[in-house]
């Protein structure tokens, strides 16, 4: 029997299996069930709000907060740096490009830590690295960040300078959030450019 | 034909090997079958949570998933509860207590995010009868108002 | 090495050796299959030598069903995999002027450097005229930007426009490959030209 039809009979027993192949990975997650269980018990995903407000105010390049909620509430006030994805949108292939980062930590928060732990746990699955959740989300920032007085005669170094950390935040967060929606909007696009620049590449 | 099998006994070999490797990893139950899309869809609106008054009000069976690793004294809340630490989750004896169940299964922790976690973890394992308790029927919701300071302006001119 | 991902964590060089040795192999078989001769690849238009179809349409079939078959096991995240954006008019400007070229010069871009590669001179200038028209279009590009991004349509996926699974989209595929190998024997016994092929 010819070779050519021995090839062809593989091919189309292949193609075959392939059409009833029971479920699509592309859809699924890629981690496997014991590995992501394994990831998610780790204490060292979750930031603190004052970690947080530090590396805001140093404006560290490679931290990524994604705010998860929606637009409106975006718009109304959030952590300045962070990137609207709202929460239902999460699979959108536009997106794709921010969660494949390996270098650069990607922070995820909304009011509580709901949204932000489903978040992380789906991205987790996914198969992108270097995921965490801003423990207590922008109710904690607003309780410990926006609001907290120091209280007592004496401060300590260590104090000092977890104060001084958090009155520079609540100064940065103010300010650009007390931007005239024209102003505020201009900002962003400004670092958006920028950060096409740097990424080079057609548009 | 049977001649002509026979001269395709290579061919019907590879496909046979093939679909094996397929069942087989089809059969694996550690692998995530579901669609990540169901999960986003199923927390629209806040389906998958139930509050402590709900559960007082519900007449079909349930259990309570304690996902704590502390020993909690029995709280007359729960009236069926079962504790399965965070870490134990998917332990095979763990997993049959999790498909016998004919109810829901209502998840617990004292720290919302484990909840949630194992939440999307068991939902894309195919459960779907699963329900987060929570201490308030909306825990996203902003407890806050931000005071914008309307005189502001950027101090360095960056546009 | 690209997107297959137990390779994904090896340094960058080696992934670069790979690509090296990958395209060693393309370069091979193109040769091994007779195509750095500007009469076979010129007889995919006139019927009498479909050499062409059954090399690129057999590559195709088997790149799609690995690839569907290790993203099934895990061995290759389909996500990463980059689709062109399609750009309908130009690929439909882009594909007559290259068909007509094609026919023309006898070569396509990666068989012209395979038949330059063993020191054939109308390769040379068929690649030099490559050039010539990429640096042409380079610099005219200002004015036929307008045609050239018209009608964007995004990074489109056949089988997600059909609406069937990658899965049942490859069988389709597979068959109506076969059939099309099939069409090209009976288009080879009736435009056969064996003045040329006897040369080949």
């Amino acid at each position: 029997m010819e070779a050519r039809i021995k090839y062809a009979v593989l091919l189309v027993g292949i193609g075959i299996i392939i059409a009833l192949l029971p479920f699509d990975t592309s859809e699924s997650f890629r981690l496997k069930s014991n590995e992501l269980l394994s990831k998610s018990i780790s204490d060292s995903l979750y930031l603190s709000v004052d970690q947080v407000a530090q590396m805001m105010n140093k404006e560290d390049s490679t931290v990524q907060l994604i705010d998860l909620r929606s637009a409106g509430q975006f718009k109304e006030c959030n952590i300045p740096g962070s990137i609207n994805i709202p929460f239902d949108d999460l699979l959108n292939p536009r997106w794709e490009g921010t969660f494949n980062q390996r270098r650069v930590k990607k922070i995820f928060y909304g009011n509580g830590d709901q949204t932000a732990s489903y978040a992380w746990t789906i991205a987790t699955g996914l198969g992108y690295k270097n995921n965490f959740i801003m423990k207590g989300g922008l109710n904690e920032w607003f309780k410990t960040v926006m609001l907290s007085q120091f209280a007592g005669e004496k401060i300590s170094p260590l104090e000092n300078a977890i104060f001084e950390n958090r009155f520079n935040a609540r100064r940065a967060f103010t300010q650009v959030n007390s931007l005239p929606d024209s102003l505020k909007g201009k900002y962003f696009k400004a670092k958006e450019i920028k950060q096409l620049k740097l990424d080079g590449g057609c548009q | 034909m049977m001649d002509q099998l026979k001269k395709l006994r290579i061919v019907i070999l590879a496909i046979g090997v093939l679909l094996i490797l397929v069942i087989v990893r089809y059969a694996n139950p550690t692998i995530f079958k579901q669609k990540v899309k169901s999960a986003i869809e199923a927390t629209q609106n806040n389906s998958n949570i139930i509050t402590q008054d709900q559960l007082n009000q519900l007449t079909t069976p349930y259990l309570v998933i304690d996902l704590g690793s502390l020993t909690r004294h029995n709280s007359p809340l729960f009236q069926h509860a079962v504790q399965i630490p965070f870490e134990q989750l998917l332990d095979k004896a763990n997993r049959k207590i999790l498909q016998d169940e004919p109810g829901l299964l209502i998840l617990f922790s004292e720290d919302l995010a484990t909840a949630s976690k194992a939440w999307v973890i068991l939902n894309q394992m195919g459960y779907k009868k699963l329900r987060i308790l929570t201490p308030e029927a909306n825990p996203e919701l902003l407890k806050y108002k931000f005071q914008p300071d309307t005189t502001a302006r950027l101090e360095q001119d960056s546009m | 090495m690209g997107p297959l991902s137990i390779l994904s964590e090896l340094p960058e060089w080696i992934n670069l050796l790979f690509a090296f040795v990958i395209g060693i192999g393309f370069g091979f078989s193109l040769e091994q299959a007779g195509f750095s001769s500007s009469r076979k690849l010129a007889g995919m238009f006139y019927g009498y030598d479909t050499t062409v179809l059954k090399v690129f349409f057999t590559a195709a079939i088997v790149a799609l069903a690995g690839s569907q078959l290790l993203s099934y096991f895990g061995l290759l995240n389909l996500k990463l995999v980059f689709v062109n954006p399609f750009y309908m008019n130009s690929a439909i400007l882009g594909g007559i002027i290259m068909g007509a070229g094609f026919i023309m010069g006898g070569y396509c871009p990666g068989t012209g450097i395979c038949a330059l590669s063993i020191g054939k001179v109308d390769a040379m200038i068929f690649v030099a005229g490559g050039f010539f028209g990429a640096y042409l279009f380079a610099e005219t590009y200002p004015y036929v930007q307008t045609i050239a991004m018209d009608n964007y349509m995004g990074p489109m996926r056949i089988d997600a426009w059909l609406g069937v699974s990658p899965g049942v989209f490859t069988l389709l595929l597979i068959l109506a490959a076969l059939m099309l190998f099939w069409l090209a024997e009976l288009a080879e016994k009736k435009f056969s030209r064996p003045d040329i092929t006897s040369d080949l």
